[in-house]
């Protein structure tokens, strides 16, 4: 009964459009409240959360994704990947899949990377004759690639939330996120051989060397995100630091995107995008902390049970809950949201954490594409003036293939999870 | 307002280089030149950041950039969202001055108990604790004028939200 009316609760905060951190700070007072404790425990809970040097890690990865949108670095992805491609039929799409990847990848928000791509590949491919709704499907599907790519915002997320280590869970996002950019690939290459789409003029070699040196900066962020972390020199942290810096250094001197009269006011934007997240991953935290207590994950684990719910039906429900979720908000808001909840309650019914993540964030991707209200067709709506149901149009058959992708990621764990295992061992 | 503004922009720009100048200075010491390794850095890196979040949340009152699903209330008509969102702001105002009311008392005890990191630095814990007061105490603010413009200067052409699609009406 308890447990009833606290859903209650919490979904008729989150359907009154209330910000997510103070439905969870709300609900994480009712919770102290009923067991008895003193409310300053909220507060101590919230600031102390937040005092720990692996937290800084989101803040810092927000800051430098900041300021590569500020930095003019998606013309200088563009540039690189369409010299690479140019002579192979439909190019323009396969730009767009590989430098939305990249680009995703750089700065973890796949409706920032819409809209910074959109801008420049929407009517580039327009004029070299691409049909409308196929180009606005590449570029609004292409995004959601570099969530599983590291460093990936929603991964260190999801690991500070549900305690598993961050290295590990970026390993294992790999080949779902390869096998995802090859079924795009593959699409591209067979609409473009159907449709007779236009190759691009061949790059000559000097061409060739100048524009992936304009790329190479862009390129430096994940590379150093990399080295630092596999070579096991960094802490996420740390290099979530040098990631910010080399971001800042690089839009700054090389990209040229802002005078250094605006770093400051550029960095203040930084923090004040990690400043969303931060806010609620702390009355997250002291939510998740109680919610255990509350027995709410207890009761689910005893309803699947008591339900005879096979693993495999479990994940299809959550899938399509996660769906549903998703249209509503964003990617690391539903985290924050929902694993609290759901962390404590996988492996007694038998799906690994690791294996869970890139299920979770692969759905995550699809609820930010799908009709009618995934947040990505609007923002491609609105950069290209085409109605929605043209953007509907266009998205469809990569919602299909995303769709494809996520059953296989759900039910082959062994995609997700033998990469991890392989270099860190079971 | 527009200097109330300027301050706080300005402060959480200085808190976020700090944060950066920091974090830096701590690889460099710790990978590169060893002898300025520190054993400070990774918690003042955190206390400078921390402080510049907590100032910036009430930057996100104002611009009303806190993450929340409109989805639903995007669909009311602009009498009953004025309904919801002045309850939306009380709720905020209670749990906002809660934060301070609390966070307050947390900062004095650490005040009166000397209370202290446990590294060399020994960085006073008050300094820390007091961004969660100081960071309530502006939103508490953001909230009051934002529920007075709900309750006594509805506007819906600026406080109704529409559809991404729709275009508003000007």
């Amino acid at each position: 009964m308890l447990t009833a009316l606290f859903l209650l609760m919490f979904f008729g905060l989150l359907v009154c459009g209330m910000p997510i951190f103070l439905v969870l700070g709300v609900c994480a007072t009712t919770l102290f409240l009923w067991s008895g404790q003193p409310l300053i425990g909220v507060a101590s809970k919230i600031v102390d959360e937040l005092n720990s040097s692996t937290l800084m890690a989101l803040p810092l990865f927000v800051m430098a994704a900041a300021f590569m949108r500020r930095g003019g670095v998606a013309r200088a992805l563009v540039d690189f990947a369409a010299a690479w491609l140019g002579g192979v039929r439909g190019s323009l799409g396969l730009v767009t899949v590989l430098s939305c990847a990249l680009f995703a990848a750089i700065c973890g928000s796949s409706v920032a990377t819409a809209l910074a791509m959109g801008t420049i590949l929407i009517p580039a491919m327009l004029e070299r004759g691409y049909p409308r709704d196929f180009t606005l499907g590449v570029v609004g599907a292409s995004g959601t690639i570099g969530i599983v790519i590291p460093p990936s915002l929603a991964l260190i997320l999801y690991g500070i939330i549900t305690e598993q280590s961050v290295p590990r869970l970026f390993l294992a996002g790999i080949l779902p996120g390869i096998l995802q950019a090859t079924v795009f690939v593959l699409w591209v290459l067979y609409y473009a051989h159907r449709h007779n789409l236009p190759r691009e003029p061949r790059a000559s070699l000097p061409q060739l060397g100048r524009v992936t040196l304009q790329a190479l900066p862009a390129l430096a962020v994940p590379a150093v995100v990399m080295i630092g972390i596999y070579g096991g020199v960094m802490t996420v942290t740390e290099s979530a630091a040098i990631a910010a810096v080399v971001a800042l250094i690089v839009s700054l001197g090389f990209y040229r995107g802002f005078q250094p009269s605006e770093t400051l006011s550029v960095i203040a934007d930084g923090i004040r995008s990690g400043a969303t997240i931060m806010i609620i991953v702390a009355t997250a935290l002291a939510f998740g902390h109680w919610m255990t207590e509350s027995g709410v994950p207890a009761r689910l684990v005893q309803f699947t049970l008591d339900h005879h719910l096979k693993t495999w039906e479990f994940l299809l429900s959550i899938n399509i809950l996660l769906l549903i979720l998703g249209c509503f908000l964003e990617v690391a808001a539903t985290l924050l949201l929902v694993m609290p909840i759901l962390a404590p309650a996988l492996l007694p019914i038998g799906v690994d954490p690791v294996h869970f993540s890139i299920v979770f964030t692969h759905n995550m991707e699809i609820a930010l594409v799908h009709p009618p209200v995934g947040l990505n067709l609007y923002v491609l709506a609105t950069i290209s003036d085409a109605p929605i149901g043209e953007v509907i149009r266009g998205i469809l058959p990569f919602l299909l293939l995303l769709l494809l992708v996520l059953g296989i990621i759900t039910y082959v764990p062994e995609l997700s999870l033998w990469l991890p295992h392989l270099i860190y061992g079971g | 307002m527009a200097l109330w503004d300027r301050i706080e922009r300005l402060l959480i720009g200085l808190f976020g280089a700090g944060a950066l100048l920091v974090g830096t200075y701590q690889v460099i010491g710790r990978y590169i030149v060893p002898q300025y390794a520190s054993g400070w850095s990774d918690e003042v890196t955190v206390y400078l950041a921390v402080w510049g979040i907590f100032l910036a949340a009430s930057q996100l009152v104002r611009t009303d950039g806190h993450v929340r699903p409109d989805l639903v209330l995007r669909l009311m008509p602009a009498r009953m969202q004025r309904v919801v969102e002045t309850f939306n702001c009380v709720v905020a105002l209670v749990f906002c001055l809660g934060l301070l009311w609390f966070g307050f008392h947390i900062v004095a005890d650490a005040w009166d108990l000397d209370e202290r990191s446990e590294t060399v630095l020994a960085f006073p814990m008050w300094a820390y604790y007091a961004a969660m007061p100081t960071g309530a105490a502006l939103m508490s603010l953001r909230y009051i004028i934002r529920l007075y413009r709900y309750l006594f200067r509805f506007d819906p052409a600026t406080m109704v939200i529409f559809a991404p699609h729709e275009h508003k009406p000007s």
